[in-house]
């Protein structure tokens, strides 16, 4: 057949339907035809959803019952009322469950077949994944109730045969609704199921291959058998592994390789990327064969809604396995395990009902709004925590050899774990304000259970005599309240509880410990802002932690040297000890990336200017932390957070919107909107208004944000300071200027009672940088000369050793230098330029060479102009279109 | 009897005056083509830029004059439409109309409402060539534009139009090529899988 022919028989029908709509209005709107609405059948088309598999999804409206309704074109010709399709239909209107997408009718009118649906205020699953990272407790939220709907069409003897993440609505409720139930053709007729689904428009991935795969689709369904409930088990749990992982489980391009893949398994690294408490489960619904898939999908469902609402409370963790043991004869050997069990049972006591309602007690007795979110969170985390602790012990108490060996590392790791839980709940029951403000934090930064997994030497009592033994469990006791008293933030305390430590540590001759206790001292000193101090010992600690091979010690010690060190403006031995934590931390657990470091380093790099280099860093950070559903949600948050604000920085505005995005719906989950670091992400959002021209929601939301700070906390803080000064500028974009300087005005007094070392310098050079701006816009040049220089004046060291946080003063003051005709404008330009040079930014050097360029021209120095101008067109070619033209004008006019 | 009805040329010119009729009468000619157009590329936003299309007509009606015929002056302006739906869409910075092929912008093709395998084929290699080639074989096949007509929607000279429908005939050849190898061995499979099936069956039917 010659391409002529093919491509003649290649032309596509359009969806006639949307022909029709689309005519209507266009003739309606450009020739004022008015045809009345486009109808099919009884039903009057309104908009447009959306193209699905065979043609267009409407909402339209039906007359007949006064109801919008979706209306979907079916692939089929019309076959006539009492064809399989009709019969199929009315089975499918009988099927009614919150989460299936109610079907009204399928009909045949016009030509057409289509069925009449529920219309729903929503998205895909599809897009909902796409849209923006989501936590696992989200996504099995979705699943799991997709999955009950389709449980419930099995119920009735129905398969769906085509389950995919097109097919599942999410709506604006967050309820999942399977639909397209059963309009699936079937494998066993006339097209092949090679053919059967449209998910080139859903899967950029896949489009190299051929024609499209069934990447959903159970082993024999592509083998050409009928699809039953098990089919549908598999493509649920494809979902699943997809949206848990955002990789599908099964590649192959043809069907032999996808079932060759299928019988394999997925592959290790990506079944790895799995949270770890779901694995088996997905995996087992993955089996190529049938009946070795969950029996059916309720179970399935049943163990992951177990995962996503731990039901459990203290006090019958353990007895609950007790229960297990007991029950299972022949499982159990003897009363080993009756004594494992035992052991595990020291949680019920740490976590005990009672201390739960003494805690509650006091969480609500603080009448804050942000204490009811909190007092959830932490019973969430607290009984997921318990559970996994008593499983890891039990797990522990049964690999040991006898009962009378003495406890192994793990178990001596495990003990650690759970004395660090009872003494930071014990803080817990006579909770504050502000501790309940810290709780979420405080209880998200636990060291996990799964640490004891891989114990380091720090854990290993082996060589200790007797006596040295006795001494070590008084000082694990006060170590452990050292850590809760650094949980809940009270820095000062821990340290000086700590300090005494420290001399006993050192006479107990256990090096790991005494290099854990070095470091964490080390931690408190970073954190109480005694940075020489703090580098100095935590040197020490990770010197000894490496000798003596405690791994976990010294990666933490590096990752603490390499915060302190960005903090003390030493970004290049900063980066040193980045590295050098992260090569610990993959010697002892072979992860490439540690997301904790990722958000020292990015936050750390933020801080040295670097904001390119942060943002790629928390990149990688988030995707590692997003990977891994059992670790620190907070964590997580902080590094979107932290991202969003380097991407305001960068104004990169999109990426920027969707990482504080992420974090408010972290936020949301976590802490609530009530809390005060809720407050901060709301400053970032106003920035992205603002950006968008929206000045007076801005400065409303800000406005909003400095209220829930100042409701929660007193003192002021560098966070009132920078909400403050936004609200200024935000001020000074409406052009109310004199309450711009009012506010600014505030903040300088505020900032005369931070101490030097807090930064202080920097913060007030910025807040009459801003001065200097708004006194530029209302036409005050002299009076923003004079900020200017007041604020080079506060910063002159940092403009000494051209820092690249000056650059932005530098520049304008520089700029107004120029507009004043001041002849001190050179040598700021020049200031400037070395600047950036040394920093790397094309940006602003090619900004500040044009500046230079036109200024130079205009006073008839054509060669040093066209130098300048010529050095800036390369640098802005990529940055900055609008400065780059403008100086190729000025450039022009320059050649005779 | 017969009254000849009136020229595109004309009725373009008393729309430009303000004449519905004739604009209904203009679009009702035109509107399955110009709409198919854009329907088998962006379903999404076919009506839209279907009207943006004949808005445009009106606008630069002026320009009418220097082209062959209103089919050829039509179709380039829809072009340009399409180019400019994609770059604001952003999918594509300093699109270059002539390497960008759909499938590179990611937008979901008429495949779905293709009926026999010939159908798909062709569609799927159409979607992978360069965007021009793909507009310049539509236009020129399905749209039956003749050569000249081609040359004044790409503003190029007939010549260079001419070597360019050769050079997309012979891409689209060859994506084809690709596309079937894939398919084939996806067919072969199927074909062996087909002859399993008895064989499955009696298995499982024996006692």
């Amino acid at each position: 057949m010659s391409l002529e022919e093919q491509l003649s028989r290649g032309r596509p029908q359009p969806d006639p339907i949307a022909a029709r709509v689309a005519r209507a209005n266009v003739l309606r709107r450009l020739a004022g035809v008015e045809s009345g609405p486009a109808t099919l059948g009884r039903f009057v088309l309104l908009e447009r959803l959306g193209a699905g598999a065979y043609g267009s999804v409407y909402a339209a409206y039906d007359p007949k019952l006064d109801r919008r309704v979706a209306v979907k074109r079916l692939h089929r010709e019309p076959e006539g009322p009492r064809s399989p399709l009709m019969r199929e239909a009315k089975a499918l209107a009988r099927l009614s469950h919150p989460n299936v997408v109610n079907v009204y009718e399928v009909d045949e009118t016009d030509g057409y077949a289509y069925v009449v649906m529920e219309l729903i205020a929503g998205t895909t699953l599809a897009k909902w994944l796409a849209a923006r990272s989501r936590s696992t407790a989200q996504i099995l939220e979705v699943l799991c109730g997709a999955g009950r709907g389709l449980a419930q069409a099995h119920a009735q003897g129905m398969s769906h045969r085509d389950f995919k993440p097109g097919n599942v609505m999410v709506g604006d409720d967050g309820r999942a609704r399977v639909t397209d139930f059963g309009l699936a053709d079937r494998g066993d007729e006339e097209r092949s199921p090679t053919e059967s689904t449209s998910e080139a428009s859903e899967a950029p991935s896949e489009r190299t291959v051929g024609l499209g795969t069934p990447a959903y689709m159970a082993p024999e369904q592509l083998r050409g058998r009928a699809a039953d409930a098990r089919s549908d088990q598999f493509a649920f749990c494809v979902t699943l592994f997809e949206a848990l992982t955002g990789r599908r489980p099964f590649g192959g391009e043809t069907a032999t390789e996808r079932l060759a893949a299928i019988d394999q398994g997925p592959a290790p690294a990506d079944a790895e990327a799995l949270p770890r408490r779901l694995r088996e489960v997905v995996l087992r619904g993955l089996d190529p064969e049938p009946t070795r898939r969950h029996p059916d999908l309720t179970s399935l469902i049943d163990v992951l809604e177990r995962q996503l609402r731990p039901r459990s409370r203290g006090g019958w963790i353990v007895a609950s396995m007790l229960a297990v043991a007991a029950g299972a004869v022949g499982w159990a050997q003897g009363r080993d395990h009756d004594e494992c069990l035992a052991r595990a049972q020291a949680i019920d006591t740490t976590w005990s009902a009672a201390r739960q309602a003494s805690i509650d007690a006091a969480f609500s007795k603080t009448g804050r709004p942000y204490a009811e979110h909190a007092q959830a969170f932490v019973h969430e985390t607290i009984d997921r925590y318990a559970r996994e602790w008593s499983e890891a012990s039990v797990g522990a108490c049964r690999a040991r050899t006898s009962s009378t060996a003495p406890p192994t590392p793990r178990e001596v790791c495990l003990e650690r774990r759970r004395a660090e839980l009872d003494a930071l709940l014990g803080e817990f029951e006579s909770a504050d304000e502000a501790l309940v403000r810290r709780s979420t934090s405080a209880v998200s930064a636990l060291t996990p259970v799964s640490h004891c997994d891989r114990p380091d030497a720090l854990a290993d009592r082996s060589t200790l005599d007797a006596d040295a033994q006795a001494r070590v469990a008084e000082l694990e006791k006060e170590l452990a309240e050292v850590s809760a008293h650094r949980l809940a933030g009270r820095y000062g305390t821990a340290r000086t509880r700590l300090e005494p430590l420290i001399v006993r540590l050192r006479a107990l001759g256990h090096d790991p410990m005494l290099a854990d206790g070095l470091v964490r001292l080390g931690r408190l000193q970073r954190l109480h802002g005694e940075w020489d101090a703090a580098e100095s010992t935590l040197q020490d600690g990770l010197q000894l932690a490496v000798a003596s091979r405690a791994d976990a010690v010294a990666a933490v010690g590096a990752a603490n040297l390499a915060d302190t060190r960005f903090r003390r403006r030493d970004p290049e031995a900063a980066e040193e000890a980045a590295a050098l934590a992260l090569a610990l931390h993959r010697r002892r657990t072979g992860e490439s990336t540690w997301p904790h470091l990722s958000n020292v380093l990015g936050s750390g790099l933020g801080i040295a200017v670097r904001y390119a280099d942060a943002v790629e860093v928390l990149a990688e950070g988030i995707a590692a932390a997003e990977a891994d559903a059992d670790g620190n949600r907070m964590a997580l948050m902080s590094m979107y957070a932290n991202h969003g604000a380097l991407l305001l920085r960068l104004g990169r505005m999109d990426d920027a919107a969707r990482s504080i995005a992420a974090a408010e719906d972290l936020a949301r989950d976590l802490i609530g909107d009530h809390h005060p670091q809720f407050a901060k992400l709301m400053q970032q959002r106003a920035q992205l208004l603002s950006h968008d021209g929206d000045h007076q929601g801005a400065l409303e939301l800000q406005q909003r944000a400095l209220e829930i700070w100042r409701g929660a906390v007193t003192d002021p803080s560098p966070t009132e300071d920078l909400m403050m000064s936004n609200l200024a500028d935000f001020l000074g974009r409406l052009g109310r200027y004199d309450e711009a300087l009012q506010t600014l005005d505030e903040i300088l007094k505020l900032e005369a009672q931070m101490s030097v070392e807090s930064g202080r310098n920097a913060w007030m050079g910025d807040t009459l940088t801003k001065m200097a701006s708004i006194e530029e816009l209302r036409g005050d040049p002299k009076a923003a000369l004079r900020h200017c220089l007041h604020a080079l004046e506060v910063r002159k060291d940092e403009v000494k050793a051209h820092a690249p946080g000056v650059g932005e003063l530098v520049q304008f003051t520089a700029k107004i230098m120029i507009d004043l005709g001041d002849d001190r404008a050179d040598a700021m330009l020049a200031r400037g330029l070395e600047i950036y040079r040394r920093v790397e930014e094309p940006r602003s050097e090619g900004r500040l060479l044009t500046l230079r360029g036109v200024h130079r021209a205009n006073r008839g120095d054509d060669a040093g102009a066209r130098a300048d101008l010529t050095r800036a067109l390369p640098l802005l070619a990529e940055t900055d279109p609008s400065t780059h033209a403008h100086a190729e004008k000025v450039l022009d006019e320059l050649i005779p | 009897m017969h009254r000849p009805s009136p020229t595109d040329d004309a009725l373009l010119r008393a729309w430009g005056e303000g004449d519905k009729h004739a604009a209904a009468q203009l679009i009702d000619r035109y509107f399955d083509e110009v709409h198919g157009f854009f329907a088998s590329k962006v379903p999404d936003e076919a009506e839209d830029l279907t009207q943006q299309t004949f808005l445009g007509c009106v606008e630069r009606r002026d320009q009418l004059a220097a082209i062959h015929t209103f089919r050829a002056f039509l179709f380039a302006v829809a072009r340009h439409r399409l180019i400019d739906h994609f770059r604001r869409k952003g999918s594509a910075p300093r699109l270059d109309a002539t390497v960008t092929s759909l499938a590179d912008l990611g937008t979901s093709p008429s495949r779905a409402v293709a009926r026999d395998r010939e159908q798909r084929v062709v569609l799927e290699g159409l979607r992978r060539i360069p965007l021009d080639s793909q507009l310049i074989l539509e236009l020129y096949y399905w749209q039956s534009l003749t050569g000249r007509e081609l040359a004044e929607v790409l503003d190029v000279p007939e010549g260079t139009a001419r070597s360019r429908l050769r050079i997309a005939k012979r891409q689209l050849t060859e994506e084809i090529e690709r596309v079937n190898e894939a398919a084939d061995s996806l067919h072969d499979t199927l074909t062996k899988l087909a002859d399993w099936r008895p064989a499955t069956k009696a298995a499982t039917e024996a006692p």
